[in-house]
């Protein structure tokens, strides 16, 4: 792994970046958007900064999910309209990624399965993998704020209609975006409290 | 340099800081429990904010209800996870049987996510969204009774479905709510497990799914370390925050809602036991009542005076034996026992055997003397029960004598008496009385001054403990009300 040591494009503050899949960051001093475009690091223009310590992950928080470590590298927060929701980028050990989707202190790991097509956004189930899903819940979201190191380029106030769906037993989720043509496939696993561990989960209480 | 976070090593938890919102309606600073939420009513002017990303926005106004039984802000333990009263929800439901209320209580955890707490249909229900589906095409329009199984290999039968319609709300959500906001729902109850409910739940954009327990009052109690109370509809609520205005406290607490509740408590307590203690005693002044009625009536003889004149009184001569008056006992005139000096010998009256009757063994016998005309008088009546003409088994006397007070003319003194005897053997009885009395304050016996009328029942039942147990409930009654209207004032105070 090959760390990079950049800057800033709107303040100038330095950043380490470790992951060679990161194309944008959110700069912790100034809030601004900081995305690389053609080798170039340039600011979006955008202050995308969000509040911290309300969720149950935080940009920079480690642990183990299922027993796999991982750590937190960013965070893309989306408004549905009536409330919000948050996506955690996770990288574990091994290298891999995940998202991990905490809304409402819900929470769900998934992992895009690009080879899937997306079945189109009139549906109410579809068979991944094997998998039976069932449609819960599908609207339009709105990208509100980021942090972190993220691996494509986040868009303040950008549009996009999802459908989220669970496998009939409700141990398996599905989330269709359409912000790309063909949409992108996530696929993934319900969590409940106890298979995260943080190593540091802070007071039960503030 | 900013440090990246490695698995090995991550970043410490940045604290979490609440930040006021300020109320665009009053003015007035409310916390923001989280970054997520969306939607707050203002604890002083109750208007309905939007939280936007820079400034809130009102929706409307609404007016403050009463009547929760819990505040905003109540903490709950569940399982070790520590959750506070967030927003509190009143739905109506309209189904095929009508119109009901359900109150809602979103109970919120910083690190755990939401349960729902809600009062429904007499009943405390804890609910928590899943993602577990029915196995069947459309929950809403099965037929009650309807078997449907989950698909977590649950077994459920369907109970209801419905449209349930926002009609209050206060607090904070994570999502914008309003009151006329809908909400199908179709319920559905455990096929062994009657406390077990799993709910399907659809609005225009999301289906959600919840399965729900019944939670026992002592739970409440538990997670909550006070009591439940349902509140009198319209009056003050205890542990609601209090009416500050902008500026004021922002912690409404809950002080003093166990000893409030305590206080009522006591006092209803008292209340109760004594209408309890009340409805004991008139049961069993009334059995006691029907007990005096019960029997078979086999004798009725009345004694009329002047059957015989009363004797002289002449002492007895010295060394000679002396008749006892008590000594009933048939067939042996002569008593060979030396006189008992401690009883005064009593002459005079009328003794004489009356008509013959029947007694069944094990059976208890009821004699009621009776002189309603007794008047400044006394009579007494010794009586002999005689089994099989030569044989006294039971010995008693009842007294009878009514006087007329000397200044308000009040009355004294019984014109009745009843006796029982428990008969063991059966066969021919009768009885053999001695019958005395006098006139005013005259304690020297003579004949009975009015007519006595003996009555015997058979089989009959005794009184006297249902009477005892009349008297000891009413006056437990009466203490316990005592105790009540001194709680009272407290409890009052509390409320």
């Amino acid at each position: 792994m090959t760390a990079r040591e950049v800057n800033c494009a709107n303040c100038g503050a330095p950043r380490r970046v470790e992951n060679p899949g990161t194309l944008m960051f959110v700069c912790e001093y100034c809030g601004s958007a900081v995305y690389w475009d053609e080798g170039q690091v340039r600011a979006s223009g955008q202050k995308a900064a969000l509040t911290e310590g309300f969720t149950r992950l935080y940009r920079g928080a480690s642990g183990s999910l299922r027993g796999k470590r991982f750590a937190t590298e960013g965070r893309v927060r989306y408004s549905f309209g009536r409330g919000f929701w948050d996506e955690w980028y996770l990288r574990f050990d091994d290298g891999s990624t995940a998202w991990l989707t905490e809304d409402n202190h819900e929470l769900c790991v998934e992992a895009r399965v690009a080879e899937v097509p997306p079945p189109n956004g009139g549906y109410a189930r579809v068979s991944i993998r094997g998998i039976d899903f069932v449609v819960e819940e599908r609207g339009e979201a709105e990208c509100i704020g980021a942090e972190g190191e993220l691996p494509f380029v986040v868009r303040l106030g950008e549009k996009y209609r999802y459908v989220d769906g669970s496998s009939p037993d409700g141990k398996h989720a599905v989330g269709v975006e359409y912000d790309e043509d063909p949409a992108n496939v996530f696929v993934g696993d319900w969590l409940v409290h106890e298979d995260i561990r943080l190593d540091d989960e802070g007071e039960d209480w503030a | 340099m900013t440090e990246a976070p490695t698995t090995s090593q991550g970043r410490l938890r940045p604290k979490l800081t609440p930040h006021d919102v300020k109320c665009p309606s009053c003015g007035g600073m409310l916390p923001q429990r989280s970054d997520a939420t969306r939607f707050v009513v203002c604890r002083y002017c109750n208007a309905h904010l939007e939280l936007g990303s820079v400034e809130a926005r009102v929706l409307s106004k609404a007016e403050p209800r009463q009547g929760f039984d819990y505040a905003i802000d109540d903490v709950f333990v569940w399982h070790g996870g520590r959750y506070v009263v967030a927003a509190r929800m009143v739905f109506t439901q309209s189904d095929e049987d009508g119109t009901s209320e359900t109150v809602e209580y979103l109970l919120w955890s910083p690190r755990r996510g939401t349960l729902y707490l809600d009062f429904d249909d007499g009943r405390w229900l804890l609910s928590k969204m899943v993602h577990v589906m029915p196995q069947c095409e459309d929950p809403f329009s099965l037929q009650e009774g309807a078997r449907v199984s989950s698909h977590d290999g649950e077994a459920w039968t369907f109970v209801e479905s419905g449209t349930g319609r926002l009609v209050y709300v206060d607090g904070s959500l994570p999502w914008v709510a309003q009151v006329g906001d809908r909400v199908e729902y179709a319920t559905f109850q455990s096929t062994h497990d009657k406390h077990k409910f799993y709910e399907v739940e659809r609005d225009s954009g999301e289906t959600e799914f919840c399965q729900i327990r019944v939670v026992s009052r002592a739970e409440l109690h538990a997670a909550t370390a006070t009591q439940p109370k349902r509140a009198t509809p319209g009056g003050p609520e205890a542990g609601e925050p209090e009416v500050g205005g902008p500026g004021a406290s922002e912690s409404s607490g809950t002080p003093g809602i166990g000893t409030n509740e305590n206080a009522r408590a006591t006092a209803h307590w008292f209340l109760w036991m004594a209408l309890v203690a009340a409805a004991f005693c008139i049961t069993n002044l009334v059995l006691a009542s029907r007990a005096a009625r019960v029997g078979r009536v086999i004798l009725t003889q009345t004694i009329p005076p002047g059957l015989h004149p009363p004797p002289a009184v002449t002492p007895a001569p010295p060394g000679a034996p002396e008749e006892d008056p008590d000594d009933l006992e048939t067939g042996d005139d002569t008593d060979d026992s030396p006189p008992d000096p401690e009883e005064t010998p009593i002459v005079g009256g009328v003794e004489l055997n009356t008509d013959t009757f029947q007694l069944q063994a094990k059976s208890l016998l009821r004699i009621d003397l009776a002189a309603p005309a007794l008047n400044e008088a006394w009579a007494s009546v010794d009586l002999a029960l005689v089994y099989d003409d030569d044989l006294a088994t039971h010995i008693l006397d009842g007294d009878l004598a009514h006087y007329n007070g000397d200044e308000d003319d009040a009355e004294e003194g019984p014109r009745t008496d009843t006796i029982f005897a428990w008969i063991e053997q059966p066969g021919t009885y009768h009885f053999l009385l001695r019958v005395m009395g006098g006139r005013g304050d005259t304690e020297t016996p003579g004949d009975i001054p009015v007519p006595v009328t003996i009555t015997a029942t058979t089989e009959a039942r005794a009184p006297a403990p249902l009477n005892h147990m009349a008297i000891f409930s009413g006056i437990a009654s009466a203490l316990l009300f005592v105790l009540f209207l001194i709680r009272r004032p407290r409890m009052k105070e509390a409320e």
